[in-house]
């Protein structure tokens, strides 16, 4: 921790200064200089990406557009991946001596890195996230942020007594029409917020019931089951596993992350939680895949908002988040900004208004914050609080029950039932 | 003693009288299906009648409270068409099941009384479709009631608001079978309670297409039913229990204009067809049988079943030791260590003391170890933060 630690504030000192390679040369040789103008490897954020699949292997690409970003090494249960990890990250700069990793203890152990790129299915986050934080890496981390209530607060803590800067992978808070959208709310010019509606993707066609088969060549299939309970092989790994509950929760908790998080956001709401939950799932009876096809849950605030949270064919405005005023709604997703009166849209925010968080790109706002040290703008708890209400939404939807939930303590107070359900125990010889 | 036979029989007498008509001796095996998914409800004595033999086809329509025509056949008699059309616009209750929709073109009452045009040829621009197409607009040379097999794919959408439909599911997947495309009739004055996908990837229309209608005549209260055609199919649309609970409420709506009968506890829903080999849920203790079986890589439906089943029973509040029990029985007897395992993992959550003797025992064994030890830490879990 203590290499981290100085490496981290020397970063900090030359961004906050502004004058660090004035006052480096007689630290840091003249050969150590990046060449041709490139950021000296002093100034440069190194990073590891802990599960190198297509979302992590996207997450660090977006990286390396940034010249102060050095990839070094790269770990998955999947040796093919690394090996494309590797490949890339060597070609892109130019070197030939990235590392590879099949477990991630292993690399925590190697490497010293500032940071570390999180995407993994969400099973193993818990464990990981708080492995790397201990080591005080900064972490850029996939949402949803937890598979369990339990997981995602094991994650706060560590992030925070290790005192790392965490950015969570809910990136259209960094798109300025999100931001928009929210000043626009959190301003009131749709009036007061009464209720709000979140819709996420519908849930994906069944593949049927796939027989066992055997384990493909270069995947530690155990170590990528973890904490999750043994199950066989059966085709279903990369990608697909978040149509499984004893891995994800399925579209509902994977965009939480997303369209929830915009809702508080635009609610002010950041650090809040619901106190009543109840809703229902559609399940499927057959198949492999076994989260809910359709899904359909009301979280009440103690303020009186709701939140309705349901695949996007149940809702009018389908996907994305429109909060509902007494002067209108305003509805937000990937696609732009609409109202129910398009002249809000035009609305200056004046001066003495509130301004939400400005981050120019979600990647960038992370590696600023490594440097200065201030808050990202999906910190550690509000990632925590956004993926709460998707969880809370499918412990409502599996136990039908009507819940009241103590957002402070995180507990359920009117059911020993839905408090089981959270936490996922771990397979052994895993724990948190 | 006395008393009971009493009102036993008064049970019996108040079961509404049916008729359903074969209208040819292939419908003879149609007939006796239908019979016996309206009998399962105890609500209607079924007597079935063969029409093959026109002269011999004399039924007194107003001895029944209900009547359901299930395919077409030869022309009846004048004198017993009148006497139907009729006891129809004096307030009787009919049934038209699919294969009956094409029936008698020539009759002209007929096609009034189903609301459908009868089938077969162009349509008609000067003739209303039931549901969607203004047939003014609509340049296409449809065929009227053309049929495509559809696989297992279509999604019936529910008018909600009618008894019949009211409570069940809103979507739900329907077992392979045959749909009508463009029904038409000027004689259509009812509701659409269902309509379904008609696949375009099976040669379909494209477009939603009415499954579930109603329709009225004079006094008469009409259902109609386009689902489950082909009986060869095993297990088939007969045996889906979508097409049973909406004929089983279609028939009693018929009869009262309300539908007393509960919502049933197992549904298709929007993911998953749900099919009834004796045109009835199974019991608790079926599902337990035929979930004893369960592998990894095989169906896992009976055990969803009894998932779904725990989930309805709690959010109706009702004590969940019934289900723990089963459960226990279940772990503690000759079943697949899958199930097994499934079994445990639905306790985690549900479960009481009442189940830990017989986790400790699972824990003991290496193959149910994990799922124990799982489901042990969960209860554990909760007794702590109690």
């Amino acid at each position: 921790m203590s290499k981290n630690s100085s490496r981290r504030d020397f970063l900090k000192t030359t961004l906050v200064s502004g004058v660090g390679l004035a006052i480096a040369p007689h630290v840091i040789p003249a050969s150590a200089l990046g060449r041709g103008g490139a950021t000296p490897p002093s100034d440069r954020i190194v990073m590891a990406v802990i599960g190198a699949g297509s979302q992590g292997m996207g997450d660090a690409r977006w990286f390396m557009q940034n010249p102060d970003v050095q990839l070094v090494a790269a770990c998955d249960v999947d040796e093919t991946r690394q090996l494309q990890a590797k490949s890339e990250f060597d070609r892109h700069h130019q070197t030939s001596d990235s590392r590879t990793y099949l477990d991630y203890r292993e690399l925590l152990e190697k490497e010293t890195v500032d940071g570390a790129i999180l995407a993994l299915p969400d099973h193993w986050h818990a464990l990981i996230a708080t492995a790397v934080a201990s080591k005080g890496i900064d972490i850029y981390g996939e949402k949803p942020l937890a598979r369990s209530i339990r997981d995602g607060r094991a994650i706060v803590k560590a992030a925070q007594e290790n005192n790392i800067i965490w950015q969570t992978g809910s990136w259209q808070r960094s798109r300025p029409h999100f931001r928009r959208a929210c000043e626009l709310v959190i301003n009131g010019r749709i009036g007061k917020i009464h209720h709000v509606e979140v819709g996420l993707p519908d849930g994906v066609k069944s593949i049927g019931t796939p027989p066992i088969m055997p384990i493909p060549e270069g995947l530690d299939w155990n170590f990528w089951l973890g904490p999750a309970p043994t199950k066989p092989f059966r085709g279903v790994v990369h990608w697909n596993w978040r149509w499984i509950m004893d891995y994800s929760g399925g579209q509902m908790t994977d965009w939480s992350g997303h369209h929830i998080d915009i809702a508080h956001w635009g609610l002010g709401m950041d650090h809040e939680g619901p106190v009543e939950i109840e809703g229902k799932g559609i399940y499927p009876r057959e198949g492999i895949y076994d989260v809910p096809v359709e899904y359909d849950f009301t979280a009440r605030y103690k303020n009186g908002i709701t939140i309705r949270v349901a695949n996007q064919s149940r809702l009018p405005h389908d996907m994305g988040t429109t909060w509902y005023g007494d002067a209108g709604w305003i509805s937000v997703d990937r696609q732009g900004l609409t109202a129910e009166n398009p002249s809000v849209l035009e609305e200056t925010i004046g001066e003495n208004e509130i301004h939400l968080y400005k981050s120019p790109d979600h990647v960038r706002n992370f590696l600023d914050c490594v440097k200065s040290r201030e808050e990202t703008i999906t910190p550690v708890e509000v990632a925590h609080r956004s993926i709460s209400v998707g969880l809370l939404g499918e412990i409502a939807m599996l136990t039908r029950e009507k819940l009241q939930w103590d957002p402070e303590n995180e507990m359920f107070t009117n059911s020993s039932h839905a408090n089981r359900l959270l936490s996922r125990p771990y397979r052994k010889p895993w724990s948190l | 003693m006395a008393v009971t036979i009493l009102l036993n029989a008064c049970q019996f007498s108040s079961k509404y009288k049916s008729l359903i008509i074969n209208p040819d001796s292939d419908g003879q095996e149609r007939s006796e299906v239908i019979a016996t998914i309206l009998e399962k409800t105890d609500l209607f004595k079924v007597q079935t009648m063969d029409a093959s033999e026109t002269e011999m086809f004399q039924p007194v329509f107003t001895k029944y409270d209900l009547v359901v025509l299930t395919g077409d056949g030869k022309n009846w008699s004048d004198e017993v068409q009148n006497a139907f059309t009729n006891y129809v616009e004096q307030g009787g209750a009919v049934i038209f099941h699919h294969p009956t929709a094409h029936s008698y073109n020539d009759w002209e009452t007929y096609s009034k009384i189903t609301g459908i045009q009868g089938w077969g040829f162009l349509a008609d621009p000067d003739i209303k479709y039931i549901f969607e197409i203004d047939p003014k607009s609509d340049a296409k040379q449809n065929i009227v009631g053309s049929t495509q097999t559809i696989a297992y794919s279509f999604v019936v959408h529910h008018n909600s608001d009618h008894p019949i439909t009211q409570g069940l599911p809103n979507r739900w997947m329907h077992a392979e079978d045959d749909l009508f495309n463009y029904l038409q009739g000027s004689g259509f004055n009812g509701d659409v309670l269902a309509n379904a996908y008609s696949d375009t990837t099976y040669n379909g229309s494209g477009r939603y297409e009415p499954v579930l209608f109603t329709n009225t005549f004079g006094e008469g209260r009409i259902f109609q039913t386009a689902l489950a055609h082909n009986l060869t199919r095993e297990p088939g649309p007969y045996h889906c229990a979508g097409f049973i609970v909406t004929l089983q409420r279609g028939a009693e709506w018929a009869v009262t204009g309300s539908v007393s009968q509960p919502l049933p506890m197992d549904f298709p829903n929007s993911a998953s067809t749900m099919t009834w080999l004796d045109y009835e849920p199974l019991t608790i203790d079926e599902l337990f049988t035929k979930a004893s079986s369960y592998e990894y890589g095989k169906s896992r439906m009976y055990l969803s079943d009894i998932s779904e089943r725990i989930r309805h029973a709690n959010s109706m509040q009702e004590d969940l030791g019934y289900y723990e029990n089963k459960m226990i029985e279940f772990l503690n007897s000759d079943v697949s260590v899958e199930s097994k395992n499934y079994m445990m993992q639905e306790l985690s959550w549900m479960g009481t003391e009442a189940c830990i003797p017989t986790l400790k025992e699972m824990a003991s064994h290496n193959e149910t170890m994990e799922m124990a030890q799982f489901a042990m830490q969960r209860l554990a879990t909760q007794s702590d933060s109690e």
